[in-house]
């Protein structure tokens, strides 16, 4: 830098500083961060799960009563909805109490991903007592202990269905975890009936919810009602409690009071929102806080402080399965009380069918109905109402969709894998199913949009992944128009290149070493670059993607990223 | 600020120190800060230094940070170009969109009572326990409460104790009781029994006693107009023992015989409810049978054909029903009614999947069998919103010959899952007239109203129904729980 440049007012450069966007100042956002460290806590007083009937109701009734009063829905439908805000300047999702970034960010092998989370540990041999019936939930189940005095949840499936739930648990469950979701240690095995024995104290549920002893004969009913072949071997899902001590669900909405850590209204998170993208991929259609968990995990066992993780759980309405039967047709497809839908038909006096009606169970009891001719993402509903899903801006769905988009073939045959189908075909049907899903939730997610991600910079290089070229999802061959500008604050951008490519990827360094030689020290005092893309399609150019770099010495460092939408 | 900010843009990227070991994404792990020592609690006293800021809640241990994708950083990057550490922005207030949002926390405060009521029904399934409460184990002995509104007799509770078989004989026993705010009530008990000696034909007996001191009256004949509306009070003892006809297993065909004994006094109504029949120089005159008790005899024929699909939602068949009575007073000759009486209604599915057009037509006729007689209140012909014109007030028209008919169309709207319950909404037109002689059911004074409503079915049940009718004397609205309307 010239002595001249160097009695540059020191207010006009402060003004600049002042003046120029936040992503310019350091330091700059990695593209793959973690939250701070969660503040250390008491533990949160009590269980807060709100009665089932209760959530339904306001869900399904209250909830979209008040919102279609509220002129902030309209308002923010107008303006493109609120975006999210646990979001970096390149797009991601930090890691954090509420998801870690895995197949999004590394290759995950398939073993990795059939395997699920955690180090699984088989029950140890010998009796498996039985110290409760399962308290919540739709299916029924027990809770069991090993030699070992390792506890496991227990969910069977219903008699007519076998490997319904269990199977649509597993491949929910390995799928999420893949995404990046806390979700709960499972597996799938096979109970010898024999093992099963009952503790004493077993506790159980009787219909008036009051907690009473359970007795040999009411094991012995819940077995054989589900109806175990002449093997006495009957097959289960096995989960592992989550790590901490159990706080109850957390809501889709507002902040937990009690956790000092939960600042952002839940409908605000990204990993919250494009959840639904994965919900509507394996038609998880139950997704409401009644399926969700919070652990308080205690850190500084002296003071009794800890933290608070938050978990999804319970898994089993989703491919072809609603907990204890196999789901109804329309399910995914409206709300269980959607009064829209029932308007419309109101005023359509019967003449208008809906054309999920015509859907048939597969051949497999297995998979029941899941398919996906007739899956449209944008018609696609879980059974309640949502507030994060319904807040979920197009961004939001994109991120999701670019997570989505790595699950490739293999990734899903892992995860089914998982699930032990003891039919290949059911498997392979089940398979095939997800990966239509999948295209179609891909072009939905990426139209209007230029689906650049990835960009890999090394030195001046920078490369970027066109995910409908990645994922086949694209018809023509692809034609880029990108532009570089030296994104100057307080003085007007300067172009220093554009032109047409076949490949997202771009040296920078010719047009670098030319502004250097022209300017020498010139990116000292405005060290960045925009490297705008926009693909052709039909010669036009479509929405574009800037990528704002900064000039680090002999190489550029990727600080924000901009996706336009068209 | 201006010269950091000198120092920031002037100062080239200056060499970036090899990391430290130990140290990943530029930062060192953190450890949680010991805990500064609590701050006294209460107001500072005079003269006391002000008492220090509450200490920073600890921290928990970073994890490692995350891998990179774009290879190794190189060694001269400064440590603070770029970092692995999210910084959480503030959150706004938002206070523009808070304001925007009112009506919809008013509308989750004002439903929040009722959270507390489906939370307690549920986790004490008060639901079940009162189900239990009122039926035995073996279901013999149910108690069944009793619900009733109308616009016209308002609110009632009662109950019902059903005995199902609790003798051993297949007999069905009821005893119940129903009273309205106005103290109007109604009381009853039935037995029934399928009586093996007679191939199984069932045999009916019941006692019902009513009162209603409000009884819309609008005097006789198709002319009578709204403002003729008078009240009666209604005191009425039935006895009734019918048998059927058909042996039991007869598929679409019912008939009755039944015979019975009626105690009636008629007398004017409650003066709250509105003005009472029988006034001195009433122009609308009052039933012949007013302002006495009589006692009656009956005999009866009912004869019915049922070839509907299904109860509740039917979507295809017919019912047709043939009935005859004659009653006659007991002490007072000239009250006395031949009563006869038809209706069919067709139900036709019109599109697949429960779209049905239901189709009614009915006639009745009664006339005095003997030339002096005169007909009692009850026997009249008589359309109104519980028959046959469902946009007119209940009782509105009488005389001695009658007929209606209605169209309507219903169709799905919803069903919970795959359970049988379904909401269908239904459209109706309904019209129809009375008159003193057979030829004045073609004349032109047709009553009619339109109408929409909507049921919630079962396969075999109807649990409720709402409707709405508009004719020309305004809207009328019914609302039942179970068949009645």
């Amino acid at each position: 830098m010239t002595a001249r440049r160097a009695s540059i007012p020191a207010c006009a450069v402060a003004a600049l500083v002042a003046c120029s966007p936040t992503w310019k100042r350091p330091p700059h956002d990695e593209r793959f961060q973690r939250a701070a460290a969660p503040a250390l806590h008491p533990r949160p007083i009590g269980e807060s799960l709100p009665t089932d009937w209760w959530d339904r109701m306001t869900s399904s009734t209250v909830q979209p009563l008040g919102n279609t009063l509220s002129p902030a829905r309209y308002v923010a439908a107008a303006a493109g909805g609120r975006e999210a805000l646990d979001v970096n300047r390149l797009g991601e999702v930090p890691d954090s109490t509420w998801f870690a970034n895995r197949i999004g960010r590394r290759v995950m092998t398939p073993k990795e991903i059939a395997r699920g989370p955690g180090d699984w540990i088989e029950p140890a041999p010998g009796p498996l007592t039985v110290v409760s019936g399962k308290l919540e939930g739709a299916t029924p189940g027990l809770v069991l202990r090993d030699t070992a005095g390792r506890v496991y949840f227990v969910k069977f499936d219903p008699p007519a269905f076998r490997e319904l739930s269990t199977g649509a648990e597993i491949v929910a469950q390995r799928l999420l975890h893949a995404a990046g979701y806390h979700v709960p240690e499972m597996q799938v095995t096979e109970l010898a009936l024999e093992r099963i024995v009952l503790h004493p104290g077993a506790r159980q549920r009787n219909s008036y919810r009051q907690m009473v002893s359970m007795s040999q004969r009411d094991l012995d009913g819940l077995l054989s009602n589900l109806n175990p072949g002449p093997t006495r071997r009957l097959r289960a899902l096995l989960s592992r409690e989550t790590r901490g001590r159990s706080l109850g669900p957390f809501s889709y909405r507002g902040v937990r009071i009690d956790d000092p850590n939960d600042r952002i209204p839940h409908e605000r998170r990204r990993s919250l929102r494009g959840l639904w993208v994965f919900s509507a991929w394996f038609n998880n259609s139950d997704v409401r806080r009644q399926n969700t968990l919070d652990t308080f995990i205690e850190v500084d066992r002296r003071r009794r402080l800890g933290y608070v993780r938050h978990h999804l759980i319970d898994f089993g309405n989703s491919l072809g399965a609603s907990g204890e039967r196999d789901k109804y047709v329309g399910e995914g497809y409206e709300g269980e009380f959607d009064w829209a839908a029932m308007g419309r038909r109101i005023f359509g006096f019967g003449l208008r069918y809906d054309d999920w009606l015509g859907l048939r169970r597969t051949p497999y009891p297995s998979v029941a109905i899941f398919e996906s001719e007739m899956f449209e993402p944008e018609r696609w509903r879980p059974s309640y109402p949502n507030p994060a899903f319904d807040e979920a801006t197009a961004r939001d769905t994109f991120w999701a969709a670019a997570i989505l988009a790595r699950m490739d073939r293999a990734a899903v045959e892992a995860a089914v894998a998982g699930a032990r189908y003891s039919d290949p075909r059911a498997a392979r049907l089940i398979t095939d199913v997800l990966m239509a899903r999948r295209a179609k939730l891909l072009r939905h997610a990426f139209a209007g949009f230029l689906p650049l991600v990835d960009p890999d910079v090394r030195g001046y290089r920078v490369d970027m992944t066109d995910l409908e070229v990645k994922t086949g999802t694209s018809r023509e061959a692809p034609r880029y128009r990108f532009a570089v500008r030296w994104n100057r604050s307080g003085r007007g951008d300067r172009e220093l290149e554009r032109g047409d490519r076949a490949t997202p990827s771009i040296d920078l360094a010719g047009a670098l070493r030319r502004i250097q030689e022209r300017e020498p020290g010139a990116f000292a005092d405005d060290p960045f670059l925009t490297l705008t893309w926009r693909r052709l399609r039909g010669g036009e150019p479509g929405p574009r993607v800037d990528l704002h770099l900064r000039v680090v010495g002999d190489h550029l460092v990727p600080v924000a990223l901009w996706r336009e939408r068209d | 600020m201006a010269l950091a900010a000198l120092a920031l843009v002037a100062t080239p990227a200056p060499a970036l120190a090899a990391p430290p070991p130990g140290v990943v994404g530029g930062q060192a792990p953190s450890t949680p800060p010991e805990a500064e020592p609590e701050t006294p609690s209460g107001p500072p006293q005079a003269g006391a230094t002000p008492a220090p800021p509450a200490p920073p809640l600890p921290r928990a241990p970073v994890p490692p940070g995350p891998e990179r994708t774009s290879g190794p950083l190189p060694a001269d990057r400064a440590a603070d170009i770029v970092t692995p550490m999210w910084r959480e922005p503030t959150v706004p207030i938002d206070l523009q969109w808070h304001i925007l949002a009112l009506p919809e926390y008013a509308v989750e405060l004002a439903f929040t009572p009722l959270g507390f009521v489906v939370g307690l029904v549920e986790n004490y399934r008060i639901d079940r326990r009162i189900i239990d409460f009122l039926r035995n184990d073996a279901g013999t002995i149910e108690v069944v409460p009793l619900f009733k509104f109308s616009g016209g007799d308002g609110f009632g509770a009662g109950a019902s104790l059903e005995l199902d078989n609790l003798l051993g004989h297949e007999e069905e026993i009821e005893i119940g009781g129903l009273m309205q705010l106005n103290r109007d009530h109604e009381l009853e008990a039935g037995y029934e029994q399928s009586i093996a000696g007679l191939d199984g034909r069932t045999l009916e007996a019941s006692i019902t006693y009513e009162l209603n001191s409000d009884l819309d009256y609008f005097g006789i004949g198709n002319e009578s107009r709204r403002r003729d509306q008078r009240v009666v009070e209604q005191r009425g003892l039935d006895a009734l023992a019918a048998i059927e006809i058909f042996e039991r297993g007869s598929r679409d065909s019912y008939g009755l015989v039944e015979v019975g004994y009626r105690r009636t006094g008629l007398g004017p109504g409650n003066e709250l409810s509105g003005e009472p029949a029988g006034e001195p120089d009433d122009p609308v005159a009052p039933p012949p049978d007013f302002g006495r008790t009589t006692n009656y005899g009956r005999v009866g024929l009912v004869l019915r054909h049922d070839s509907r699909d299904t109860l509740a939602r039917t979507q295809r068949g017919l019912l047709a029903e043939l009935s005859a009575r004659l009653t006659s007073a007991l002490d007072r000759s000239e009250l006395n009614a031949l009563s006869m009486r038809g209706e069919v209604t067709a139900y036709l599915p019109v599109l697949p999947l429960y779209r049905t057009l239901v189709g009614r037509v009915g006639v009745q006729g009664v006339l005095p069998p003997t030339t002096d007689g005169q007909i009692p209140l009850d026997e009249y012909v008589l359309l109104g919103r519980k028959n046959g014109l469902r946009g007119y007030a209940d009782y509105r028209f009488r005389d001695r010959v009658g007929w209606w008919a209605s169209l309507e169309y219903r169709y799905p709207i919803y069903r919970f899952e795959d359970s049988p319950f379904v909401l269908s909404p239904a459209i109706f037109a309904d019209a129809g007239r009375v008159g003193a002689t057979i030829s004045d059911l073609w004349k032109k004074t047709v009553h009619w109203d339109v109408g929409v409503g909507i049921a919630g079915e079962l396969e075999t049940s109807l649990i409720m129904r709402f409707e709405v009718g508009r004719s020309d004397e305004g809207f009328e609205t019914g609302f039942s729980l179970g068949k009645e309307l």
